[in-house]
């Protein structure tokens, strides 16, 4: 073929291409045509409360004053908060994967049946299969603070709220995760099982998990580490945790303190994604 | 080792639950009336709004969508910007590491150590109410990550292509931008496809700080408990999220194949 | 007139083993040479010397008359980009197209704008180039087509294309055949020999398959970093290649 004819025929990914100038173009829009000036951020206006500001937030430099205004319990309960959500979603997102899993949920989980599965016993466990997959998508698109607002305006401010609405987001997504590798998993060990005649947990629980161990152990890291950033924000809705306090300060209008409790709440979260990478290497290396 | 983990995971998780005075009767005291006028609420989402009976919704809900999507938009594309340099000098494949690797690293770990809501606050107490600064609060954090995951994938991609092409006589920084790059580009285009997503979720949120995005409307409409309209918005949120997710999915699954 | 290379009494010496010692060879331009050894031989080792990869620890390595140590960042850029070599693994970007990956061979000679170029807007006369290149080794119609989708074979001779857009004056081939196929091995190898006659190029493959070498005219025998023999393959009988590899 002449080169002409060989570079019109050339493979071509026209929804990759159309996607990509899809994108590209959205972005200009975006920032084309948003009810926003950048020259905005330079007004007379803008520029007066950036000084007042910048003044405003000047006795943080006090050590003493840093001692007295941080509250260390809003620091331990932002760091439970986030230990018992990930806690939580990751006990719910293993239960919830294993009946998103197409491998798992199957009339014949690995192995064909002597007689092919009843109709029923197939569309039922498709329905389970469906409305698994369908749960984990409706909890994984609520943001947390979404949640966390729905839950606080339902069961007043506590501990509660908070917790929840990070362990119901953070299930959706490790579930799904999680029941992407099990359906990746390698056939070979679950088949051989099943053949003996394990019943789905024994197989699951026998030539499954520790296959699929180190995965799930290295989501639930990154997880825990954003469920950290996530405990800090959501107390601006009422609950004790590190934003409470910066929401208390913001709307006392004593800026200091807000600033000084960010910087607090931005220590925690190299403190935790210090300690995250930690663990992950000391893990690898056994 | 790894089941130590697992297993002291799960006691950290009793703990925490015992600071916290987590009480699961406190679960049953909700106040099961408001509870139920929410659920039953979720069939009828309203269609004009509920203070006046006078308004059509579906406008304002693509209003607040549309607002939803630029601000990620833009957010992710200054993100997107402002990441390049960074992923650059923080890789230390393409930096040769030394003492600019270290800072550089070290700046976007600050960057990311603030969650966009803060940096919102901060922008608003700081030059108040303007929407650039929505904009820059979600690419700060944003850039942070992406410059680290960027960076991380591009040290880690296999490095043989550019080896072959310094054979041919390329200097290492050209064989490193037209070999590793093209072979890491479905990785970076994947996660920074995830990041769009979360940056959609991040634009809602800011609504609740006074921002026109989704999270404006539902937070009004929760607050004085029309619940029909509430419910409108979250339906709106959530088709938002699972579009995006569905575009995603099918973008990533054609980088993948050959 | 000097020899394309000359090695000079070198050694090559890694904390714990030495991969050369005392290799005086000189390979005049136009020449097929072949390397033969067991692995661990040396015989990677010295192609890399012969691009100027790899520094020797004593010795000198000579390209067109002139020390290879003495030159700069620049001219060893320069020596290599006049230098093709051959990878086992082919070493090509897989989700690129085989025009680029060809293109990207002259990188050394063209630099940051012809690297942009072969990306996204390569030049006509340039893609004219490559698809010569392409139908010489026998797989013109590949193009356009991403890397990965080539077989093994084909991507072989992809490396060769791109090797051959340098228009180099000297071939280095390390082990251009082990991913092949047997049956394909033998067109490959007479392939790299036909082109290296066609530009007057001088040419050294690394083979571990000994009929494969004995079609080579010159071969020179390795083990364990010495060189054993250095003679035209015809005068080389069965037992010189058993005592090679014993």
């Amino acid at each position: 073929m002449t080169l002409d004819a060989l570079y019109r025929e050339r493979p071509r990914d026209w929804f990759l291409r159309g996607s990509a100038l899809f994108a590209f173009g959205l972005v200009l829009l975006s920032l084309a045509v948003g009810d926003y000036a950048l020259s905005d951020m330079w007004s007379p206006r803008a520029m007066r409360n950036l000084s007042r500001f910048l003044g405003e937030i000047q006795p943080t430099w006090t050590l003493a004053w840093w001692v007295e205004t941080v509250p260390l319990v809003a620091v331990t309960n932002t760091v439970a908060l986030a230990v018992a959500a990930t806690g939580l979603a990751t006990g719910a997102g293993a239960v919830l994967s294993l009946a998103a899993a197409r491998t798992m949920a199957t009339p014949e989980p690995w192995l064909p049946a002597g007689k092919p599965p009843s109709m029923i016993a197939r569309r039922g466990w498709d329905i389970v299969v469906g409305s698994a997959r369908f749960t984990l998508t409706v909890l994984r698109a609520i943001p947390e603070y979404v949640w966390a607002f729905l839950l606080v305006a339902l069961l007043g401010t506590g501990a509660w709220p908070a917790v929840l609405a990070l362990a119901l987001h953070n299930a959706g997504i490790l579930g799904k995760l999680f029941a992407e590798t099990v359906e990746d998993v390698d056939s070979a060990a679950p088949r051989a099982l099943r053949g003996l005649g394990g019943t789905r947990l024994q197989v699951f629980s026998g030539a499954v998990l520790p296959t699929v161990m180190n995965r799930w152990l290295l989501y639930v890291f990154v997880r825990w580490e954003t469920c950290i950033r996530e405990a800090t924000v959501v107390g601006l809705l009422g609950v004790v945790s590190l934003g409470w306090f910066i929401g208390d300060a913001r709307s006392r209008t004593h800026y200091d303190e807000m600033v000084a409790l960010i910087g607090v709440g931005a220590l925690l979260i190299l403190a935790g994604d210090a300690m995250s990478i930690w663990l992950r290497a000391k893990l690898r290396n056994r | 080792m790894r089941r130590a983990t697992w297993v002291t995971g799960a006691l950290a998780t009793l703990l925490a639950a015992l600071w916290l005075r987590l009480d699961p009767r406190d679960l049953l005291a909700a106040k099961p009336d408001l509870l139920w006028d929410f659920i039953t609420a979720a069939p009828r989402p309203a269609l004009v709004d509920e203070a006046t009976g006078e308004i059509f919704l579906p406008p304002l809900v693509l209003e607040a969508a549309w607002a939803t999507v630029t601000f990620a938009a833009a957010g992710m594309g200054l993100a997107v910007l402002v990441a390049a340099p960074l992923t650059v000098l923080a890789s230390t494949r393409f930096s040769g590491g030394g003492w600019t690797c270290t800072a550089v690293r070290t700046l976007i770990a600050g960057m990311r150590s603030v969650h966009e809501l803060l940096w919102a606050i901060l922008f608003l107490a700081a030059i108040g109410l303007t929407q650039a600064s929505a904009v820059i609060a979600i690419a700060i954090p944003f850039a942070g990550t992406l410059a680290k995951v960027f960076s991380e994938l591009l040290d880690e991609a296999p490095v043989e292509a550019a080896n072959a092409l310094q054979a041919g006589g390329a200097s290492e920084l050209q064989s490193l931008v037209f070999a590793v790059i093209p072979q890491a580009m479905p990785d970076l285009a994947s996660y920074g496809l995830y990041r769009f997503e979360c940056a959609l979720r991040s634009s809602a949120v800011l609504g609740f700080f006074g921002f026109p995005t989704l999270g404006y409307a539902l937070s009004s409409s929760a607050d004085s408990a029309h619940f029909h309209e509430l419910w409108t918005y979250l339906y709106a949120l959530f088709l938002l999220v699972w579009i995006a997710d569905r575009w995603s999915w099918a973008v990533r699954r054609r980088l993948v194949r050959a | 007139m000097s020899p394309a290379f000359a090695l000079r009494e070198v050694g090559v010496r890694y904390p714990g083993a030495e991969a050369l010692r005392d290799v005086s060879l000189e390979f005049g331009a136009g020449e097929v040479i072949g390397l033969v050894g067991p692995s661990g031989s040396g015989k990677t080792t010295l192609l890399r010397l012969l691009n100027g990869s790899l520094r020797p620890s004593t010795g000198t390595v000579e390209a067109e008359g002139e020390s290879i140590g003495d030159l700069t960042g620049r001219q060893l850029r320069d020596l290599r980009s006049r230098v093709g070599f051959v990878h086992q693994q082919y070493d090509l970007v897989p989700n690129l197209r085989v025009s680029q990956n060809v293109l990207l061979g002259r990188l050394g000679k063209t630099g940051w704008i012809g690297g942009l170029r072969a990306m996204f807007w390569p030049e006509r006369a340039a893609v004219e180039q490559v698809h010569e290149a392409l139908k010489r080794v026998g797989i013109g119609d590949k193009i356009f087509q991403r890397t990965d989708t080539l077989s093994g074979g084909e991507q072989q001779r992809v490396a060769i294309a791109r090797a051959l857009h340098q228009q180099p004056v000297a071939l280095l081939a390390d082990e251009p055949v082990a991913s092949v196929d047997p049956g394909r091995a033998r067109e490959v190898v007479g392939l790299l020999v036909e082109l290296a006659a066609e530009r007057g190029v001088t040419l050294v493959i690394s083979l571990h398959d000994l009929p494969l070498a004995r079609t080579l005219p010159r071969l020179v025998g390795l083990r364990a970093g010495s060189v054993v023999f250095d003679r035209a393959s015809a005068e080389l009988d069965d037992d010189a290649f058993r005592d090679l590899y014993a």
